[in-house]
């Protein structure tokens, strides 16, 4: 069956081929003759000169089987030729035709004459490893470079934080990372660091918090000793604290003065009312933040549920796994064992456990509905307006999640090939960007669409966004074919670094993504039909969006022409 | 013995410059949003110098592995190749390099190098149209109302500058008129074209980060592809250094308006940088921003696209790096299979003189945050001097563990962040150091700039300790060696040193002067150009002083890159 199908559209491509040669021929003019010739060098198979070797014959890769072509030929939108009459012959009109449906097949035959060598790729296999203590160990040996990267990533991120300690994980993090620890003061643990060439990192983020570790494998041993005593004897000096509390409120002040960023932040407010998800740090919670605050939210956060670690590169001989296993039954000591603040601490925990918070988009709708179907203009005096538009999705473990990927590609994550950038950049120039993704997590999910323009233009580039997101109801064949070969094709580059695949391997655990998540991946994608993705239909129905808009207030005249208009300043509240 | 070393050490630093890498940060799903979480973020660049590891045997081992699987082919066409064959997965980094910048521009086709840029990814006489022959027709049309366009727009302005409301109204009438005609010609030609064609045949092959990005020193055109496809890369883009066709170049230049609102008009930081660079350097051509002067954008023409097209996208003057999973004789044969027939070209390059040094202090207010810099002129990087100056910015505010940082943020208080940079804003020809601060609010800027002197004066005699210049070198090397697990990292750098400075083996040579250099080389060359006397700078002033106003950006590194995306 297949082979038949590929035979037929061999055949077409071959007719039109023919077709467009006899078109070029019979013109004489320069520009056409080096347009044949052109084609000869470019799209045919030339021998190559000097040490030519013939390549392997191979078939053409499955993925570039060309799309049936009276498909394509609906999908590329004719424009009137009546219009082109005008200024050509009228004995042109039918050439015209021809050509273009010639033209339709052209990217096929650049495709199908080459001969493209079967990928041969599997990826590397990453071993796990129980390290007992709830630890997950995943490791990924590359000895290209001397270099050993550790990563430990401590289940809980700020999802587990309420909004009232909102920025307490974050400066515990900062103060870990650059109070000093052990015997070292902060000076002197900087300097240790650099000493070694190491690089020492905590970071948190919505679904987990941990900490980076890359070294010259030969200074792997100092290396890890410094990590162990930043995590488990970080000395916390107040006026380290001080200084990140400045910093972080200085951040804050700074905050306001890209509108890209503040149309962004408001969307994630307006979204996720009354969620850390949403929030925004405010300066009288970073204000309040004291030592002991500090020292609490580190004994809370050492009682994880779960740890993964990644251990990647140049890892013979270092015994990694030992002192691993020691790092954890430590840290499981250091929470059993009685202590001075043991009260305070099971008070702490009891008062606001490590339980994660619920996004619920149904609640949700209801706590931020005066705002449904309505703009919120955020005051700025830029001079390039920022557009954001968002909606809820399901979580990333959704069996939608394959259809909403491949709808946004079509939308406006595919780049240049996207209809918002095609619509809103490339025909018209209104805008530098114009693009939509979907951002999934362990439980939420949100699509955002964004543009950035100038003012007497933003009118129009947000009724074409809407335009847009509307008009995905409506996909054609071959962009759903695009889509999924862009897809699929481009799944190597998941796998081209060994930092990008452990860090994988661990999100999509937090994710609870089905096991052979990835392995099955380029089935589910392939097997998506437009039927599919009219799913995306419900989620980005255009009332269940919200807008906002970061420029003059000016603009609220004709925004008002699309939806009600609320205007607010930047740093107001939305709820 | 004290002799040969001396020698040697000139002869490697006359060959060498710093690089420059792209820092992402954002965490979007698609690479698309990622490169514009990389452009919302205030998208940053800056120098780092690069060391070797050459005092420690083992890692100096996987460095040399590197460096002896690295092929450079010299095609007759003066075209050179630079390829490394590494990793575990098949995909390929491909840079092309032409060095062509805004220090080729003049003052009337400002902006061009990035401009041109963007209309590379516009197609050629093949891709992106369905009959060239025929669109070319309205494509000529286009141009030439375009041009009287352009022409009537520039006597409305002037009119309207000189008060003269009768003549502008006439110019804008006549504004109107090419406007409308050059509007019904795009539409006519619509169907002729089909836009974005390289970035649909590139997704369906399922190559990522088709971009490009233009410097004052170069433009630089990138893509990421599987490697069994590189044959459909080579294809494409040697028709496109060739043959492009700069259609759609007036919609395009609406676009680069759009980025440049969104790059400089948007950021107060930005803008004083370019007021910074047009004191300093004057008619020198890095005295102009390289996305172009705004007022100037608009009027760039066709034609000075078209023109700077053919001067500079010569064979000769191209790089091109391929880094990845490839079979490097199959790839050899490929490049020179499509690339191989281009043509060689004479470039004449125009005589720039130097820049003057002035006196320079400037200042403006702004609602957000303030930022000073200070800066000097140095020669660029053939000299020993300026390569001594580029380890001496990692010395002085590189990390946290630096002495500025740990003067004017943790013991003064004085500052949220200080960095500093060497090289800015290109290495074609004399250049700057520069330190930024973004004070606290309150801060007392003579304080902040007493102590920056006392500590340059301190490194001026000398004053740097065994310990200070090796956590220095050390903490640079790990920051390389973590860069070069990437493809397109190490793609970028090899081929930058390749059209930079003759050889992407300076790069490797770059790294063993570390461990050469010493503290009164550094202060030496400190004294010389950091003089106090020469200091030039720029104050960013928070218009409500009183109120709190410390802010910072954390991502906030000059940028002096326009991209595409």
């Amino acid at each position: 069956m297949l082979a038949s199908i590929s035979l037929f559209v061999n055949l077409f491509v071959a007719l039109f081929t023919d077709i467009f040669a006899e078109l070029s021929q019979g013109k004489t003019d320069r520009t056409l003759s080096f347009s044949t010739r052109f084609q000869k060098d470019l799209w045919g198979a030339e021998p190559t000169t000097d040490n030519d070797q013939p390549s392997e014959p191979s078939k053409p890769n499955e993925l570039n089987k060309p799309d049936e072509p009276s498909k394509t030929d609906k999908s590329r939108k004719p424009d009137k030729p009546d219009k082109i009459d005008k200024v050509d012959k009228k004995g042109e009109k039918k050439s015209y035709k021809a050509t273009k449906r010639a033209f339709m097949n052209r990217q096929h035959l650049l495709l199908q004459d080459l001969q493209l060598e079967r990928l041969h790729f599997a990826a590397p296999v990453t071993t796990e490893i129980n390290l007992g203590h709830n630890a997950i160990l995943f490791v990924l040996e590359d000895d290209e470079l001397p270099l050993v990267e550790l990563n430990l990533y401590f289940s809980g991120g700020t999802d587990s934080e309420p909004i009232g300690r909102a920025g307490r994980l974050q400066a515990a993090l900062q103060l870990m990372e650059k109070g000093g620890a052990g015997n070292r003061d902060a000076e002197q643990f900087a300097a240790a660091l650099s000493r070694l060439g190491i690089k020492l990192n905590f970071f948190a983020n919505y679904e987990s918090w941990g900490v980076s570790l890359i070294t010259l494998k030969q200074n792997f041993d100092a290396a890890f000793a410094l990590l162990k005593d930043a995590l488990l004897q970080p000395r916390l000096p107040q006026e380290e604290l001080a200084r990140i509390k400045r910093q972080m409120l200085a951040k804050i002040t700074a905050r306001n003065e890209n509108p890209a960023r503040i149309a962004h932040r408001k969307l994630s407010e307006l979204l996720y009312p009354q969620l850390r998800l949403g929030h925004s740090l405010q300066k009288e919670n970073i204000k309040k933040l004291n030592r002991q605050d500090i020292e609490l939210e580190i004994k809370r956060r050492l009682q994880f549920d779960t740890t993964y670690v990644t251990v990647g590169g140049d890892i013979q001989k270092l015994n990694i796994q030992v002192k691993l296993k020691e790092l954890f039954s430590q840290i499981a000591q250091m929470a059993a064992a009685p202590s001075a603040t043991a009260t305070t601490l099971s008070q702490a925990t009891a008062n606001s456990s490590n339980s994660v918070e619920m996004v619920l988009p149904e609640l949700l709708r209801q706590q931020n509905r005066r705002y449904s179907e309505k703009i919120v203009l955020v005051k700025t005096a830029a001079s390039q307006t920022a557009i954001a538009i968002g909606g809820y999705l399901p979580p990333h473990n959704h069996p939608d999640f394959y259809a909403l990927q491949a709808g946004n590609y079509i939308l406006g994550g595919g780049s240049f090939v996207s209809r918002l950038t095609r619509e809103i950049r490339t025909k018209r120039g209104l805008a530098y960007y114009a693009y939509s993704y979907n951002l999934f997590g362990a439980n939420y999910g949100r699509f955002i669409a964004s543009c950035g323009t100038r003012s007497d233009a933003v009118h129009e580039s947000l009724a074409l966004m809407l335009r847009e997101i509307k008009g995905i109801t409506s996909i054609k064949m071959e962009e759903l074919q695009l889509a999924k070969e862009a897809i699929l094709n481009s799944l190597i580059f998941q796998f081209d670094t060994s930092a990008k695949i452990l860090s994988q391997k661990v999100r999509f655990r937090l994710h609870q993504m089905p096991s052979d998540y990835l392995q099955q991946l380029p089935q589910k994608i392939d097997l998506l039909r437009i039927a599919d993705l009219r799913k995306m239909e419900d989620y980005l129905q255009i009332k269940k969006l919200y807008i906002v808009v970061a420029g003059p207030e000016s603009l609220q005249a004709k925004l008002e022409q699309i939806r009600p208009v609320v205007v607010i300043e930047p740093e107001e509240k939305l709820f | 013995m004290l002799l040969t070393v001396f020698i040697n050490i000139v002869n490697i630093v006359s060959v060498m410059k710093p690089y420059i890498i792209r820092l992402y940060s954002g965490n979007f799903s698609s690479s698309f949003s990622k490169n514009l979480a990389v452009i919302l973020s205030f998208f940053s660049l800056f120098f780092l110098p690069l060391f070797t590891l050459a005092a420690e045997t083992e890692s100096s081992i996987g460095f040399q592995n590197l460096e002896k699987g690295i092929r450079r082919v010299e095609l007759q066409n003066g075209l050179r190749l630079i390829m490394v064959e590494r990793g575990r997965a098949p995909v390929v980094a491909c840079y092309m390099k032409f060095l062509a910048g805004s220090y080729d521009e003049s003052w009337q086709n400002a902006g061009i190098a990035h401009m041109l840029e963007h209309m590379l990814f516009k197609g050629t006489q093949k891709v992106g149209t369905v009959d060239f022959a025929r669109e070319e027709k309205y494509l000529r049309l286009i141009v030439r109302f375009s041009e009287k366009l352009d022409i009537a727009h520039e006597a409305a302005k002037a009119a309207e500058e000189r008060g003269e409301g009768e003549k502008a109204a006439q110019a804008k009438a006549e504004m109107e008129k090419w406007r409308r005609r050059i509007g019904q010609l795009k539409e006519q030609s619509r169907g002729y074209i089909v836009p974005e064609e390289h970035a649909y045949i590139y997704s369906l092959n399922g190559a990522v980060g088709y971009n490009a990005y233009t410097t004052a020193d170069l433009t630089n055109y990138q893509i990421k592809i599987p490697a069994n496809r590189l044959e459909v890369w080579a294809r494409l883009e040697a028709d496109r250094m060739e043959n492009s066709v700069l259609r759609q170049f007036y919609t395009e230049r609406d676009v680069v308006l759009e980025e440049r609102r969104m790059r400089v008009e948007n950021i107060p930081q930005r803008k004083i940088l370019e007021q910074f660079l047009a004191k300093i350097y004057h008619e020198h051509p890095y005295g102009r921003p390289v996305i172009g002067p705004r007022e100037r954008i608009g009027f760039l023409s066709y034609r000075q696209a078209e023109q700077f097209y053919r001067t500079y996208y010569a064979p000769n003057n191209l790089v091109i790096a391929l880094v990845g999973g490839i079979d490097m004789q199959k790839a050899e044969v490929i490049v020179k299979k499509y690339f191989g027939r281009l043509q060689p070209r004479l470039i004449l390059r125009k005589k720039t003189v130097p820049p003057q040094q002035r006196q320079v202090k400037i200042s403006a207010e702004t609602s957000g945050a303030p930022l000073l810099l200070y800066s000097w002129l140095k020669p660029p990087l053939p000299q020993v001097s300026a390569f001594n100056l580029d380890i001496l910015a990692e010395l002085l505010a590189g990390d946290e563990d630096t002495r500025l940082h740990r003067r004017l943020v943790v013991k003064e208080k004085l500052a949220a962040e200080v960095s500093a940079w060497s090289g800015y804003p290109g290495e074609r020809a004399d250049n700057l150091f520069l330190i930024r601060v973004t004070p606290l609010a309150g801060a007392s800027e003579n304080k902040i700039t007493a102590y920056l002197l006392e500590e340059i004066e301190k490194i001026s005699n000398g004053d740097i300790g065994r310990d200070e210049l090796q956590r220095t070198g050390n903490r640079r090397r790990t920051e390389l060696l973590v860069g070069l697990q990437e493809n397109s990292r190490l793609a970028d750098l090899l081929s930058y040193f390749e059209i930079m400075t003759g050889s992407y083996k300076n790069f490797f040579a770059y790294n063993s002067y570390l461990d050469q250099i010493t503290s009164e080389q550094i202060g030496q060359t400190a004294k010389r150009y950091l003089q106090k006397e020469l200091m030039m700078t720029a104050a960013l002033r928070s218009k409500e002083s009183k109120e709190q106003s410390k802010t910072s950006y954390k991502t906030s590194h000059l940028l002096y890159r326009q991209g595409r995306q």
